[in-house]
């Protein structure tokens, strides 16, 4: 780099101060933040992985939501490898009310998301088909996969 | 950070040859991404000069350089400005994006 380059960045330079370097530490937008291990006692009672999804309903059709999740609710969940753990609306919450709803999904090993996915697909008709209709697909929906902490490999991040 | 033994001014000083560097003059910024282990670094601009300058001189060689191109722009001492300039380019190193130059050996076996 030529004098008259460095002299430009040395006018750049020139209100900044001391010199500073840092690691920029990105946000994590995908991908896993905790890698598992198959060991850590996990209670039969309570799911390895849970995915979790955060959506958003339509204002109009909040009412019949809540009825379509109570009558699947009161049915024959999804059970086997993967598992029904509910649908909560969000009371108060630190964030922008945005997505204020959660449905939990119980997975007994990350492979029973196939369980899950093949399931889903197979819900034509009832209630499950019917509520899961009524979810908004809108921008910033999200789920996430999360593995149960006594189950995490050390040292990740 | 890695820590590294600290800086004498004949250590001379170069970039590393594998990094990308993006500089971003609009926010007096540059990138710096660093393979093995692959990281992001963010200079300001007093940094990048320094980075910049990192071309194979000497530390004192280079503090001397940078001094006088700030000197046309900074209204600070320059003693002051000197002691930052070891300080950052300490940070550089410790970021493993600047290392010291190995000695080329001469065919006397002494080093240059």
């Amino acid at each position: 780099m030529n004098d008259n380059a460095l002299s430009r960045i040395a006018q750049l330079a020139a209100s900044n101060g001391e010199p500073h370097a840092g690691l920029l530490d990105p946000e994590v937008r995908s991908g896993c933040s905790f890698t598992f291990s198959p060991g850590g006692v996990t209670p039969t009672s309570w799911p390895r992985f849970q995915l979790v999804w955060f959506y958003t309903v339509d204002l109009a059709k909040r009412a019949d939501f809540a009825t379509k999740i109570a009558l699947y609710e009161s049915s024959a969940t999804m059970t086997g490898a993967a598992t029904y753990r509910g649908t909560y609306s969000v009371t108060i919450s630190g964030a922008v009310p945005e997505l204020e709803y959660r449905t939990y999904w119980g997975l007994d090993t990350l492979a029973a998301i196939q369980d899950l996915n093949n399931a889903l697909n197979a819900a034509t008709t009832g209630p499950l088909h019917e509520w899961l209709a009524l979810i908004s697909l809108e921008k910033g929906m999200r789920s996430e996969l999360m593995g149960r902490t006594v189950g995490s490999a050390k040292l990740t991040g | 950070m890695a820590s590294t033994s600290p800086l004498c001014p004949a250590d001379r000083l170069e970039h590393r040859s594998d990094l990308v560097v993006r500089p971003i003059p609009e926010i007096r910024l540059c990138l710096v991404y660093r393979p093995r282990p692959a990281r992001i670094v963010t200079l300001n601009a007093s940094s990048w000069l320094l980075f910049e300058a990192c071309t194979g001189a000497s530390v004192s060689e280079i503090e001397a350089r940078v001094v006088q191109l700030a000197d046309a722009h900074d209204s600070r001492p320059a003693s002051s400005r000197a002691g930052e300039v070891r300080k950052g380019l300490q940070e550089l190193v410790d970021l493993s994006i600047v290392q010291r130059r190995q000695p080329t050996p001469t065919t006397e076996g002494a080093t240059s």
